[in-house]
């Protein structure tokens, strides 16, 4: 057995180089993160800590204020519309689209949005993004992405959990949302939005 | 919430197959299609949302 260790004893991004044989451990984004939350903790391009003071205390009045007027309406709406829902009682499209709209806007307001882009050649006519919850998507294809589009699909997601570390179950872990394309674009790019 | 895998087969829209008392295909207008291949929004319930 042969460890290959690095250096520090930090996180690091990690690469094994099968063509030019070496292994590389990557700390530089360390500086943008905290050790204490080794895996959501780096943050790149902070819009809102850069703002100036008084704007800072603008947004974050206003997006607590809607936070608010939407959370208490729905803390009485969402267990009759949970109860309904069960029993498939809400057959009115409408009503569950204002409804699933409404809960879009609480979540957005309380714990954001997020947003992936994928762009450039793809190398299958396949692209997949994990979402942690399907409340809410929205997608954005440009250029041969848009050209090429097959079917969008969102699915569950299972992974194998093992219990105890020995007895496995399938288990959902997430959404994934997949683009299947009639052939592998080239150009052209994909935006994802998501309720976080 | 009652959450359902959603599946839009976009080259096969004209087509209505139910698969399974739990599966269920609707149907997507031309116009909607095109639209759709630029931009569309799914709320998990499920709905499909084209602008």
């Amino acid at each position: 057995m042969t460890e290959y260790a690095g250096t520090k004893s930090l996180d690091a991004e990690i690469v094994l180089d099968f063509i030019k044989k070496n292994v590389t451990m990557d700390y530089t984004l360390n500086k943008f993160g905290s050790p204490h939350n080794s895996n959501y903790s780096v943050t790149l391009n902070n819009t809102f800590r850069n703002l100036p003071f008084f704007q800072k205390i603008i947004q974050s009045s206003t997006s607590v204020g809607i936070m608010v007027l939407l959370t208490i309406p729905i803390v009485f709406v969402m267990p009759i519309m949970t109860f309904c829902t069960e029993r498939n009682w809400i057959t009115n499209p409408k009503i569950q689209y204002n409804y699933q709209k409404i809960l879009k806007y609480s979540m957005l307001s309380t714990r954001g949005m997020y947003e992936q882009v994928k762009d450039g050649e793809l190398p299958e006519p396949m692209l997949m993004f994990c979402i942690s919850n399907n409340m809410w998507f929205e997608y954005e294809l440009s250029g041969e992405y848009q050209d090429k589009i097959k079917s969008v699909s969102l699915k569950r997601k299972f992974i194998t959990h093992y219990v105890f570390g020995t007895y496995p179950k399938q288990q959902q872990h997430g959404w994934n949302v997949i683009f299947e394309f009639t052939d592998i674009p080239k150009s052209g790019s994909c935006i994802l939005r998501h309720t976080a | 919430m009652d959450e359902k895998e959603i599946n839009v087969e976009i080259l096969n829209a004209d087509t209505i197959n139910v698969k399974h008392l739990n599966v269920e295909t609707h149907d997507v207008k031309e116009e909607d299609i095109t639209k759709a291949k630029k931009k569309g929004s799914f709320f998990g319930d499920p709905i499909l949302v084209i602008e």
